[in-house]
């Protein structure tokens, strides 16, 4: 009887967990391009500046100071789901220069790389390609980023 | 903030050195029109190279800053292990690889080791190995054993299920 009680206990906490989750994420779109689910207390900001001028192809940049998530976003045919993946890894290289380890791992068509220990000090990288359009989330909670990337939906008029 | 600012630097240098110098030659398989075997699928290792994984597989990546052997001072040497699929990838991309150097590092296995060969693979059974699978790869002791070597690059397979190691080994696709 007790282990019944104690199940049900269990179902419940992981029952309410999930609620919290889900609860904590809302809609967000991204200019004219795609709409993702977002942390409710993010805040993201179009990265401005002249230096986005200069390069070869056009890249817009969101950041939201309050949980240190970067998401990058890149429409371009040079990157596609062949040569996409050495980016991943090499910004993981670059965020993490300390880190010789990752856990990674797919899911469907998002790519993993976060720290084998966690910590505010080191970074995961999320990244999916689709169709050549590119979107790479960087931040310290790779669960977060990877349900944020997993809600994607591109705008089909792009 | 400044973390952020350094992250937004990241993307944008990682991405446009990809354009600009290290652009990949975009050959083999295409991943969203190939279709893999049944429970498998097909693993983009780093750009560098594609092979069919088990589904749901989760890698342990090690950058190693020279392969273990002492062999190679130069290029890029990763270790992918997978504790929840019982395997380990080991890859090596540089321009010291030769026949010779792959060759020693093959002969590294002692004990009672029988080799064949099967087109490109070479097939290696470690008679003496337990089969333990530890935490790491270097805590995990495999009895089969795969190597491919290309030009540059060299792909070294361990695991304890030689026809699954095959079935993945006989998928690999190089990118350079």
């Amino acid at each position: 009887m007790n282990k019944n009680y104690i199940m049900i206990l269990i179902l419940l906490i992981i029952f309410s967990c999930s609620c919290v989750s889900a609860e904590t994420m809302v809609q967000h779109t991204f200019g004219h391009d795609f709409t993702m689910l977002v942390p409710e207390d993010s805040n993201f900001e179009k990265v401005e500046g002249e230096f986005y001028n200069d390069l070869p192809f056009e890249e817009i940049d969101y950041v939201d100071d309050k949980n240190n998530i970067v998401i990058g976003y890149i429409n371009d045919s040079m990157i596609s789901e062949e040569n996409v993946d050495c980016n991943y890894d090499e910004l993981f290289k670059l965020m993490n220069p300390d880190l010789k380890e990752c856990i990674e791992y797919q899911e469907n068509n998002v790519k993993v790389l976060e720290p084998k220990k966690k910590s505010d000090e080191n970074f995961a990288v999320v990244g999916l390609n689709q169709n050549n359009k590119t979107v790479i989330l960087l931040g310290n909670d790779a669960n977060t980023l990877k349900d944020m990337l997993s809600s994607i939906k591109f705008n089909s008029n792009d | 903030m400044e973390k952020n600012k350094i992250m937004i630097i990241g993307l944008v240098i990682v991405i446009m050195a990809l354009i600009v110098g290290i652009a990949i030659a975009l050959t083999g398989n295409n991943g969203s029109n190939y279709e893999a075997s049944e429970g498998m699928e097909l693993y983009n290792f780093d750009s560098a190279f594609t092979m069919e994984v088990p589904k749901d597989t989760i890698f342990l990546k090690t950058r190693m800053d020279i392969n273990e052997t002492g062999l190679i001072s130069e290029g890029i040497v990763k270790d992918y292990f997978s504790k929840n699929k019982e395997f380990e990838i080991y890859y090596i991309d540089s321009h010291m690889l030769n026949d010779e150097r792959v060759d020693y590092m093959l002969a590294l296995d002692e004990g009672n080791v029988t080799t064949e060969q099967s087109g490109d693979l070479i097939i290696i059974h470690d008679h003496d190995a337990s089969g333990k699978v530890g935490k790491t790869w270097d805590k995990s002791e495999f009895k089969e054993e795969i190597a491919i070597h290309k030009g540059t690059e060299f792909i070294w397979i361990f695991g304890n299920d030689a026809d699954l190691i095959k079935s993945m080994a006989e998928t690999i696709k190089f990118r350079g």
